[in-house]
């Protein structure tokens, strides 16, 4: 019988799939309804929504107390379609209070430039050090997923990675000063 | 473990705020007189900020691809048609 490997990727997206499936069709309805009649187009709901429920996603992961899932990400996307408009200077209709979500951080210029640069060099790491960081899973259960031969193992190449990715940012010149923003 | 990963692992320690006093003003002193440990600890420190931003962008990619089956698979239609006659 032909045995189906299971990668991280496979895991890690299972796990964000039950939660995106679960709510993708409910959810992206209203967020549309919201665009639609505050003049959005289809494709700036779809990226408004896309924002909205990764950063969803974010908080219940984290164990954040959420009352209704698709009131909070409905929520946040008309924060993130008001700071839209507001950035593009389009006429909004401001009646309406944008709801009481407060919005995580946004990455600076130089970390959006630098998580890019990490997508291309340094994915397998990135992918481990999410695992274990945020997902929290477990190192016994990592040294399965990434194929390692112990838990002793993994926990070497978690500091590894964060070795490598650390020299990533030193070795592509980006400068210290950037940082400080 | 190799004496580079032993520091990133006390790197690890300082910022979890795992250390106890003693510790820790042994740690600051060190990054004091230690230019490297003091950049060494602020680019790890920055690699645990980027973390959520980076998984961000992976489940917008999911998403996406969630996005496009829903809108060309024919199972979907109903709801398909239930965004589109919205714009």
């Amino acid at each position: 019988m032909q045995t189906l490997e299971l990668t991280p990727e496979h895991i890690a997206a299972e796990k964000i799939d039950e939660v995106l499936m679960r709510l993708y069709q409910p959810a992206f309805l209203q967020v549309a309804r919201y665009i639609s009649k505050h003049g959005g187009s289809f494709d700036a709901a779809r990226d408004i929504f896309h924002d909205s429920l990764s950063i969803y996603y974010e908080q219940y992961q984290a164990g954040k107390a959420i009352e209704s899932e698709i009131n909070y990400i409905t929520g946040v996307a008309k924060h993130l379609w008001l700071r839209q408009c507001k950035r593009d200077t389009l006429q909004v209709n401001l009646d309406e209070s944008p709801s009481a979500v407060i919005l995580p951080p946004e990455p600076t210029l130089n970390e959006v430039k630098l998580i890019q640069l990490l997508e291309r060099t340094g994915k397998r790491c990135m992918d481990l050090l999410v695992s274990f960081y945020l997902e929290k899973i477990s190192l016994v259960n990592i040294s399965t997923l990434f194929h390692f031969s112990s838990e002793h193992s993994a926990a070497v190449q978690k500091y590894k990675c964060l070795e490598k990715v650390r020299d990533v940012i030193k070795t592509k010149s980006i400068a210290y000063e950037d940082f400080f923003e | 473990m190799r004496t580079s990963l032993n520091e990133i692992s006390a790197i690890e320690h300082y910022l979890n705020d795992e250390f106890n006093a003693t510790e820790k003003r042994a740690f600051e002193e060190r990054m004091q007189n230690h230019e490297a440990l003091r950049l060494n600890t602020f680019l790890q420190r920055k690699i645990y900020v980027i973390l959520p931003f980076y998984r961000r962008r992976r489940i917008k990619e999911r998403a996406e691809q969630i996005h496009d089956h829903l809108f060309h698979h024919p199972e979907h239609t109903t709801f398909r048609n239930s965004i589109l006659q919205l714009f």
